[in-house]
């Protein structure tokens, strides 16, 4: 099944505009609010929304792993037909939305967004695709030590708007530790300096929900990369509407979230043993002993977010950059060029080297 | 117009130092004695009445005596000398009961009443007449030379009634009553069978050059003399070695160096180079100082008693002799009890660029060894390669050492800063636990905190110390042997020794 957003009072294609957030029609400048456009195709379970349950005395097993849709992968139809040009789309399995490779209509393709296939929430784009070419014009020419070349020519090859799969996990993590603290004092007696060191035994449990936190659930997009490009501003977190994707390129996920946990616990771990550590003051010095940490899912969101990708060209290179269309956020790494990285060097060392000539030079000697 | 010449030096003769005139007989009644014939009768009768009154005056006898003996002037007029300065108070204070003989020192068993005029006092009898006569003409030379009291006291008991509580505070008051000079030097004899001791004390400017640990080392000298009872040999000695001290107060350069002229690089008073090295060093040093603006000097010193006012003496001679201006003088110190190598630069552009302290100080440090174990020319050629190369060399304001540093600090700091750009060229995620944690819901569930024991541990502190530094002139110093200091505070300095 294709979806194909029509402008009602010309009959062009509409497609989903980033900076008025609207529906708009490309020929005649109608516009219409995505609710209106809403099928409903994009359930979601209203109790997993609102799941308030503070359960954070203790209770914590009677987390139920819950996820809002269950999820498979069995969708192997790829036969789709454009309904302006009648030409048939061949595309990969994994997508959902794209343009008509021969009439450049937006196609939302959804049957691979309904069921247990559709996403729970968006991000929709804020930043249009001028406004992305900008701004990534803007980072390139600040960066201090990339080639001029690569500052001044746009050799932007593609430049592509695509919601990436997202898992968004509600957690709990729990943390607990044994410690070694201890408090120094030191004081002058005589000619001596006596240093007192008071040696406790630290014991630490604690417990933190953490909200919405995503994790990229697209295997072509690379993981670190993603995890740059955070945060998102969930002020603008919707319920899913294929709306939304009009006009961009869209994929589903490639792992579930029960295959993604364990890169959710990674991160949840660190958060946790961070927030256990934020605990133990006025010591000074911490030593652990023994720690635990364990995070238990209480919510997953099959959620997409907006990027902007970039393909650019340098030297027979091709780079790839990866921009939040929301927050317009860069991630990716710009070539280097050693000369400005000498230069750049060379400079700081000779004014470091001169404002510490200048103090010893009218401070007195040193030695 | 001889006999007026000849009565009015016998009545000032009288008039200052009554007790000295001499007469073969005579006795209280008759106070003048004309056994020249000078004076008529009425004179003679005048002169009685006068001599009569300022008897009765004073107390004292007061006799005139006139002779056709030629020896006799001569010996009046060298002792003359002892006292040509307050006449009242001398005639004041002179209380002598018996004749005395010209040429013997006054004796008095009672509480001293002394004359400013006198400078030695043989209290205790220890000299010879010649050789009183020798200390006296010697003392007097040199009190005059110096424009101050040079004092020789010999005494059996404390001097007095024993309300003194030592030799040393008794001298001292001697010293205040009656008239010395504030810079005088004092050398007082004890000889009081219990306590016999031997005392220098320096005064007022003097104190200075004769410092306490000076005296010190005068007394010391001086006691082997005073055990085997050769007084005058002792005596000699202190006079010798406070004329020494002195002579660089007032005349620093007749005694011991010539005055330098431009050329005159080397000087050796201690006679540590042969004529030959000599001229080899001379040379050496020629060559170096026509190649740049910095003169360098070397002296070399065998007496000097204080090594604790070397570079001050180094500083008077570069002075006086106008060296002051690209000048650096090595001074070698070879005493007897002192041996001692300062260096000294003079000139603001030197001490500041050239020969700084830390520079001079490094040349002492380097010489030090060869001079303690006598390899002179080893030390002088130390010297001239040493402070040839600082003379030519302009130091850094900032030490080499510390520039190394701080560039290698700077290195350090660029290097991460370059690190920190590369990093910030591609963006890195922002968020943090804070952004997707719940609010509110962090909680701690349980926290223990149990105090377990104590340890204490105790580190020796090491004091640090600190130094000073001079402008316009720099200093390097090094003690060869020996040692000892001075001390401020005192209005005199003194050294004693027992014996």
């Amino acid at each position: 099944m294709v979806i194909q957003y029509k402008c009602p009072d010309c009959g062009a294609d509409l497609f989903y505009d980033a900076e008025t957030q609207k529906m708009k029609c490309g020929s005649c400048g109608y516009t219409n609010d995505i609710t209106a456009t809403n099928d409903k195709n994009g359930r979601i379970d209203p109790a997993a929304l609102n799941d308030n349950v503070h359960e954070i005395n203790g209770d914590f097993e009677d987390f139920q792993e819950q996820s809002t849709f269950t999820t498979f992968n069995s969708n192997d139809a790829v036969h789709y037909v454009c309904r302006n040009c009648g030409a048939e789309l061949i595309t990969s399995p994994e997508v959902t939305a794209t343009t008509c490779s021969y009439c450049d209509a937006p196609m939302v393709l959804g049957d691979r967004l309904s069921g247990c296939m559709a996403p729970a929430l968006v991000v929709p784009f804020t930043i249009s695709k001028q406004q992305a070419d900008e701004a990534f014009t803007k980072w390139r020419k600040r960066g201090k030590v990339t080639p001029t070349e690569f500052q001044q020519a746009s050799r932007v090859k593609s430049l592509t708007g695509m919601y990436v799969p997202f898992w968004l996990y509600d957690a709990n993590g729990r943390g607990e530790g044994h410690f070694h603290a201890t408090k120094k004092r030191s004081y002058r007696s005589g000619d001596y300096r006596i240093t007192e060191t008071k040696h406790y035994d630290v014991y630490r449990k604690v417990s933190i929900n953490y909200d919405k936190i995503p994790v990229d659930a697209s295997k072509k997009m690379p993981d670190a990369m993603m995890d740059n490009l955070e945060p998102f501003d969930y002020k603008d977190l919707h319920n899913f509407a294929p709306a939304y994707l009009s006009g961009y390129i869209s994929e589903k996920y490639d792992f579930t979230d029960t295959e993604l946990f364990p890169r959710l616990q990674q991160r949840t771990n660190r958060y946790t043993q961070n927030f256990l550590m934020s605990t133990i003051k006025g010591y000074s010095s911490v030593t652990a002993t023994g720690t635990h940490y364990e995070t238990r899912k209480r919510n997953s969101y099959y959620t997409l977010m907006p990027v902007w990708m970039f393909a650019y060209q340098y030297k027979g290179k091709e780079y790839m950059y990866v921009m939040n269309g929301q927050t317009g956020v860069v991630v990716g790494k710009p070539p280097i060029s050693v000369p400005k990285v000498l230069l750049r060097f060379s400079v700081f060392t000779i004014i470091c080297f001169l404002i510490l000539y200048i103090i010893t030079y009218f401070g007195g000697t040193i030695s | 117009m001889k006999k007026y010449l000849l009565s009015f030096l016998v009545l000032i003769t009288l008039l200052i130092c009554p007790s000295l005139v001499v007469s073969a007989n005579v006795t209280t009644k008759d106070r003048l004695n004309d056994d020249a014939k000078l004076f008529s009768w009425g004179e003679s009768s005048d002169i009685k009445d006068k001599l009569k009154e300022l008897s009765e005056l004073y107390d004292a006898d007061i006799i005139v005596a006139t002779t056709k003996d030629p020896a006799l002037p001569e010996v009046d007029l060298e002792d003359l000398e002892l006292g040509e300065i307050n006449l009242e108070q001398a005639s004041l204070k002179e209380t002598a009961t018996e004749e005395p003989d010209i040429d013997e020192p006054v004796v008095e068993e009672r509480k001293p009443q002394f004359s400013k005029s006198k400078r030695v006092m043989d209290y205790a009898a220890l000299f010879t007449k010649e050789e009183f006569k020798d200390i006296a003409k010697q003392v007097n030379a040199l009190s005059k030379q110096y424009k101050l009291d040079i004092v020789v006291i010999t005494t059996n008991d404390i001097l007095g009634d024993g309300s003194y509580a030592d030799f040393d505070a008794s001298l001292e008051r001697f010293h205040d009553e009656n008239g010395y000079d504030r810079d005088s030097v004092f050398l007082g004899i004890n000889m009081d069978p219990d306590n016999r001791e031997v005392i220098v004390q320096a005064y007022g400017k003097s104190q200075k050059y004769i410092p306490d640990e000076v005296a010190y080392n005068i007394t010391e000298s001086m006691v082997s003399d005073l055990k085997a009872q050769k007084y005058a040999k002792a005596t000699n000695t202190f006079i010798k070695r406070a004329n020494n001290r002195l002579s660089i107060l007032l005349e620093p350069f007749e005694r011991k160096l010539p005055k330098i002229e431009k050329g005159d690089y080397l000087i050796d008073d201690a006679h540590i180079l042969t004529n030959e090295q000599k001229q080899i060093y001379l040379n050496k040093l020629f060559k170096k100082n026509e190649n740049h603006d910095i003169d360098l000097y070397v002296i070399t010193l065998d007496e000097f008693d204080s090594y604790s006012s070397l570079s001050g003496y180094v500083d008077t001679l570069a002075d006086e002799n106008g060296l002051n201006d690209n000048v650096g003088i090595l001074a070698i110190l070879l005493g007897d009890a002192h041996r001692e190598v300062v260096m000294a630069g003079y000139g603001e552009k030197n001490t500041r660029s050239y020969l700084t302290d830390a520079r001079c100080q490094n040349i002492t440090d380097s010489l030090t060894d060869d001079l303690a174990a006598a390899k002179y020319t080893d030390a002088l050629d130390t010297y001239l390669s040493q402070a040839g190369m600082y003379v030519t060399m302009k130091e850094l304001p900032v030490p080499l050492s510390v520039i190394l540093t701080e560039l290698f600090i700077s290195a350090m700091l660029g290097v991460i800063y370059v690190c920190i750009l590369i990093y910030n060229a591609s963006a890195h995620s922002k968020a943090t636990r804070h952004t997707y944690q719940e609010p509110g819901s962090a909680q701690v569930l349980a926290r223990i905190d149990n105090y377990t024991h104590t340890t204490v541990t105790k580190t020796k502190i090491e004091s640090s110390s600190s130094s000073g530094s001079r402008s316009h002139s720099s200093h390097g110093r090094s003690r060869v042997g020996g040692g000892g200091h001075s001390h401020g505070g005192s209005r005199h300095s003194s050294g004693r020794s027992r014996f």
